[in-house]
């Protein structure tokens, strides 16, 4: 279900608002879930804990939604830098302790082969920060150019150019992705 | 003259590649119970965020108001209670015929706002006082070691 504008704004009666912010989240949570989970480096129980901050922070800024944006990109951009704000948090907590985390713990690999999933992590953290959002927003989640440019404040021409430089650093990181494909 | 492409208009090995990459790099999808549990705690989260959102305010009065007396408190602790080391405004009175707590405290009173009453200070005037001090203030001040006594 995707909400109108003006849906969640200012003016709505709150039943009706708490109605369509859960049919929100229920449309959302997934995709966002593996959204945070691709920006935080592969933490499940983290990225749970940042897509709750984020529809609690969305949720709580309701009032102060003006529909200049979709509700979907306002979200995500809430969601984008919760987890930002989680990697920073993490790089002073190693810096403080003195120790590197595993860009990618094991929490969530039931699926395909860790240590493939290990090696994409690391190779993600290679990227500047906005080459690893832009590559992961447009590639792996499927958001166009422009939602990527307007999630991230940024012009659709430097998302292009992050979107490049990531390729081309990706593929010469993983270069062994980069064959035939197996079925 | 090669041809500006688009740098999300990818080329097959491009795509191929991210495709790969989308597949193995993806957390496997919730489970019911996972979703169940997820909304559940989201849920209480924001009841929790309406409940603070509405005592913050009562909260913040209530500070406001909890500090005020605390310094009332120990303002009016300052000036009836003796110190160890009495400072040059404050000296501590007790007339020969000084029968009340009330009275006590009234000259006290008077003793720190008007200078004239007491006017200044000195050793005599600290010997000369101790004269006049309780017993039971001399026996407290000898066991406590206050410096000036």
């Amino acid at each position: 279900m995707t909400l109108g504008v003006g849906v969640l704004a200012t003016g709505v009666a709150a039943a009706e608002r708490e109605e369509h912010f859960s049919a929100f989240v229920a449309s959302h949570r997934e995709r966002a879930r593996r959204l945070a989970w691709r920006l935080i480096g592969g933490d499940e129980a983290a990225a749970e804990d940042i897509l709750q901050d984020a529809f609690v922070k969305a949720y709580r800024g309701l009032k102060s939604f003006r529909g200049d944006a979709s509700l979907e990109t306002w979200f995500y951009r809430i969601l984008v830098r919760q987890a930002h704000n989680y990697r920073r948090w993490c790089a002073v907590r190693d810096l403080w302790s003195g120790s590197r985390n595993d860009p990618s713990p094991p929490s969530g690999a039931e699926l395909g082969d860790p240590g493939l999933r290990r090696r994409i992590a690391s190779a993600l953290t290679q990227l500047s920060r906005r080459q690893r959002e832009a590559f992961i927003l447009v590639h792996l989640e499927g958001f166009t150019v422009q939602e990527c440019a307007d999630l991230l404040g940024k012009p659709t021409g430097t998302i292009k150019s992050h979107l490049h430089r990531a390729l081309t650093t990706l593929r010469a990181e993983l270069i062994d992705l980069q064959g035939p494909r197996k079925e | 003259m090669s041809a500006k492409r688009e740098p999300n208009v990818c080329s097959p090995e491009e795509a191929d590649f991210i495709h790969r990459v989308a597949d193995l790099y993806a957390p496997p999808p919730m489970t019911p119970t996972q979703r169940t549990a997820f909304d559940a705690a989201l849920e209480k989260r924001l009841s929790r965020g309406a409940r603070v959102s509405f005592l913050r305010p009562v909260a913040v009065v209530a500070t406001a108001c909890t500090a005020v007396l605390v310094w009332f408190t120990i303002q009016r602790q300052s000036v009836f209670l003796p110190t160890g080391a009495p400072s040059s405004e404050v000296v501590i009175v007790a007339p020969e015929d000084a029968t009340t707590g009330v009275e006590d405290a009234t000259l006290l009173t008077y003793a720190y706002y008007d200078p004239e009453f007491y006017g200044e200070e000195s050793d005599e005037d600290n010997e000369e006082d101790e004269q006049f001090l309780p017993d039971e203030y001399e026996a407290l001040a000898t066991a406590l070691a206050f410096p000036d006594t």
